[in-house]
């Protein structure tokens, strides 16, 4: 177990391998990732989407009608728009989580980003108020959540970062638990913290990895 | 009754457009030929979503491998050079091309070989890369028959279709055509008794049997809707009723369904449909449709501003405003960031307080700074004066208002940093009627700030905006260094209309309205600060930590102000005694004291 809270990564990369290992099993769809110019580091990936309510007042207007675009379709085939949702107008928010070794902290760190269906980014705000009661407690009061926006380091494109100083000295109190109880034979690093942090911000880990 | 398809709704993630920009600027430049694509679809979705069509950051890789348990599309973009362009741009033609493909595919046989082309989109764009503004609209190719296909029979749910161990079979048997993750898109499916086997679309001759009743088909179903197909299905039926139509009037077709709920797969939500094929009876291309429509479900194109999160500069002001959001959300839900940053400064003096004072400034998140100085840069101020370097000092130096103002705006481009030069406030008794323009123009200045920092180096300087501030009843906080001292005090709010103060050295907070200024509070009498002074007694002479110190605590002290509810009428604390951790003060940043003298000698 990680008695010290940290890992190499050599022993994140061995998680990180088994990570995905169970993710097939469950059916998780996370990805393996190369840091870009730099083949042999690896991380991992996840798209997941989310049913969000339409917000008028953050929708920009828009700009492109009253203008002949050129485009004249009669099409009996397709279902007609009115039929879609009944008149509610639901958008979805796409999130995507990636977890990347940080070699100054040498820990894992949970990145991710939500946009809107056209790329557009959602703001801290939008992301709290889709974070379920019970968790934005949380966040309120436990200082491994601290949230804070930077560039990915491989993509170079602003990424919410769950910040990495608290995640060691959690981990290490975490080992002394599960050391205790001698419950450790198949832990995985990323499947204890994952399911730890990962709900505050709308990633579930089920039960069926640490099975 | 005809069966209705759910179109696509595209889903583009930023990275994509991150991509597109540094291809247009790299790349393409003016090259508006079609380029490769690749997207992909899901039939994970949970219920309620529309028919999702991704493209992500890869889009442009077309030979890297899609998600896991998505499905790949290949597809053409066409990025024009102008908006103009875009909007006369051939759609019509455009999907009618792609079209022509996919009905060359279906008559000569390739489309059974390889389904893949089948399913494809067309991305037409225009970047604006100066707003950061990109149009853009995407179309699903989908060839329309004589005869539209129609609904035998109502659909059913897989889960009363199968039983649970044909599902089991079906379920393991598809997963056996999968490779890497990735299942086929469209197949065929047999039924014996509790085997249910998943065959390619070139096996059809060897799947089915000549006596089989039914033929069973399937694809991966995008569409989450309870009685529809998705997108995927239209161009399917068309290779089948093209090749198998004249002896297969009818077919069951699969709407694969494919999610896992809390760990759990699921695919018991699939759809079967009973349909009859449609007709297409003519050789020569059916008419092509599929553009999709925009958020008001118009047929026009989408718009995304995406300036937010790819004008540098907008990135650096929300970035900025968001390291300041995480102090109030983690710490002091109560701070009031806007009144802060709203406060208009007006910085008289651009030297070591000067500078020190703006960055700090900035770091609270303040917009707008205007500097007044009349002084230029000498070769001595770079190293003390933070917003100064070397070569503003050659060639007799750069004046320091402008100088301090532009560093400001290479720091931060968000900030509004007004120079103003050439105001001898006080000290040209030659032109009187110059120094009366300058006395105006200060009055001025401070009538439009909130906040005026004394910064200068001379006592005689201070005089004039001290009055000034006092008449308009501005916050005005002097800053004063000596050689191993310093001094920084917020002037009263004293006002005509107040009693004084009686006994207030007895008081442990003195009303804001009897709080004294610079003046009424200096410990010796008026005289020339200038003349006559030994080289110690010179404030400029001080040691180098001290206007960092100085200028920090100038600043807490303004922003502390801002936070209590009674602003520069605020009460002076003199002391919270032993409590002062954890006494109830009135404002959230604690105490709020009249001045703060500090005597370096006496600490260390």
């Amino acid at each position: 177990m990680w008695k010290t809270g940290i890992l190499s990564y050599e022993a994140f990369e061995h998680d990180l391998l088994d990570f995905l290992e169970r993710a097939k099993k469950v059916g998780d769809p996370w990805n393996l990732e190369y840091a870009k110019g730099r083949r042999k580091v690896k991380y991992l990936t996840k798209p997941q989407v989310q049913l969000g309510l339409h917000k008028a007042s953050e929708e920009e207007a828009d700009t492109t009608e009253d203008t002949n675009w050129g485009v004249e379709e009669d099409d009996d085939d397709c279902v007609q728009s009115e039929h879609q949702e009944s008149g509610v107008n639901r958008v979805f928010l796409k999130y995507e989580y990636h977890v990347i070794y940080s070699v100054s902290y040498s820990v894992p760190v949970l990145y991710f980003t939500a946009s809107r269906q056209d790329g557009k980014l959602v703001g801290l705000e939008e992301v709290w108020e889709n974070v379920p009661d019970v968790y934005r407690e949380r966040l309120e009061h436990e200082k491994w959540t601290f949230l804070t926006q930077q560039e990915h380091p491989y993509l170079g494109v602003p990424f919410y970062q769950l910040h990495p100083c608290h995640t060691a000295d959690m981990m290490k109190r975490v080992s002394s638990v599960t050391e205790q109880q001698g419950t450790h034979s198949s832990a995985n690093y990323l499947v204890t913290w994952l399911s730890t942090v990962g709900p505050v911000v709308g990633l579930n880990i089920p039960t069926g990895y640490s099975l | 009754m005809a069966v209705q398809f759910a179109p696509y709704s595209s889903a583009v993630d930023a990275a994509f457009w991150h991509r597109l920009t540094q291809n247009k600027l790299e790349v393409y430049q003016l090259d508006d030929k079609p380029k490769p694509l690749r997207g992909y679809y899901v039939n994970s979705d949970p219920a309620g979503l529309m028919c999702r069509f991704n493209l992500d950051y890869n889009a442009f890789s077309v030979e890297k491998p899609v998600p896991q348990k998505t499905f790949p599309m290949q597809g053409t973009l066409i990025n024009t050079n102008t908006v103009e362009a875009f909007r006369t741009y051939n759609k019509m033609e455009l999907i009618q091309s792609v079209g022509q493909q996919i009905w060359d595919a279906i008559r000569s046989g390739k489309a059974i070989e390889d389904p893949s082309v089948l399913c494809q989109f067309v991305l037409i764009t225009f970047a604006d890369l100066k707003k950061y503004k990109f149009y853009y609209w995407f179309a699903f190719p989908a060839l329309c028959p004589d005869i539209s296909a129609t609904s035998v029979a109502s659909p059913i749910l897989l889960g009363d279709y199968f039983t649970p161990t044909q599902i089991a079979s079906l379920q393991s048997s598809y997963d056996s055509l999968s490779a890497d993750g990735l299942g086929p898109g469209l197949f065929l499916v047999k039924v014996s008794e509790s085997v249910v086997t998943v065959g390619r679309i070139n096996e059809w001759e060897t799947f089915f049997s000549v006596d089989d009743s039914e033929v069973l088909v399937g694809f991966a179903d995008p569409c989450t809707m309870p009685h529809n197909p998705g997108w995927p299905l239209r161009n399917f039926i068309a290779l089948l009723a093209y090749h198998w139509g004249s002896t297969v009037k009818n077919v069951k077709v699969l709407c694969w369904r494919d999610q896992v709920r809390s760990g759990k797969r699921e695919t018991s939500h699939s759809l079967v449909l009973n349909i009859k094929l449609p007709l297409f009876t003519k050789t020569e291309i059916p008419k092509c449709v599929g553009w999709e429509k925009n958020k008001s479900q118009k047929l026009a194109p989408r718009m995304v501003d995406l300036s937010a999160s790819m004008d540098p500069e907008k990135l650096a002001s929300s970035s900025v405003d968001l390291n300041l959001k995480l102090m109030q959300w983690r710490l002091l839900p109560s701070l009031d960031l806007d009144k802060i940053s709203q406060t208009k400064c007006l910085l008289l003096g651009s030297g070591t307080l000067g500078c020190n004072v703006a960055r700090c400034l900035m770091g609270w998140g303040v917009r707008t700074i205007t500097f007044v100085d009349y002084g230029t840069i000498s070769f001595s101020n770079p190293v003390r004066q933070s917003l100064f370097e070397f070569a503003d000092c050659q060639n007799g130096g750069k004046p320091k208002a402008d100088t301090a103002a532009s560093a400001l705006k290479r720091i931060f481009p968000g900030v509004l940093s007004i120079p103003m030069p050439g105001h001898s406030v006080g000290q040209s008794p030659e032109e009187i009627e110059k120094v009366q323009q300058d006395v105006n123009k200060l009055e001025e200045l401070i009538a439009a700030h909130d906040a005026v920092f004394l910064l200068m180096d001379t006592r005689e300087s201070r005089w004039l905006p001290t009055v000034i501030g006092a008449v308009k009843r501005k916050c005005v906080i002097t800053a004063a260094l000596g050689f191993d001292t310093f001094l920084v005090m917020r002037h009263g709010a004293r006002d005509a209309m107040h009693d004084t103060c009686e006994g207030a050295a007895r008081l442990q907070s003195i009303p804001g309205a009897s709080l004294g200024c610079y003046f009424c509070n200096d410990v010796v009498a008026p005289g020339d600060s200038t003349r006559d002074r030994t080289l110690d007694q010179q404030c400029t002479v001080s040691r180098p930590g001290m206007s960092y110190l100085a200028s920090a605590m100038a600043v807490e002290l303004l922003v502390s102000l801002t936070q209590h509810p009674l602003g520069i009428e605020a009460a002076a604390d003199t002391s919270a005694k032993d409590a002062h951790l954890t006494a109830d003060l009135e404002c959230d940043l604690g105490l709020v004291p009249h001045q703060i003298r500090v005597f370096f000698q006496d600490t260390i």
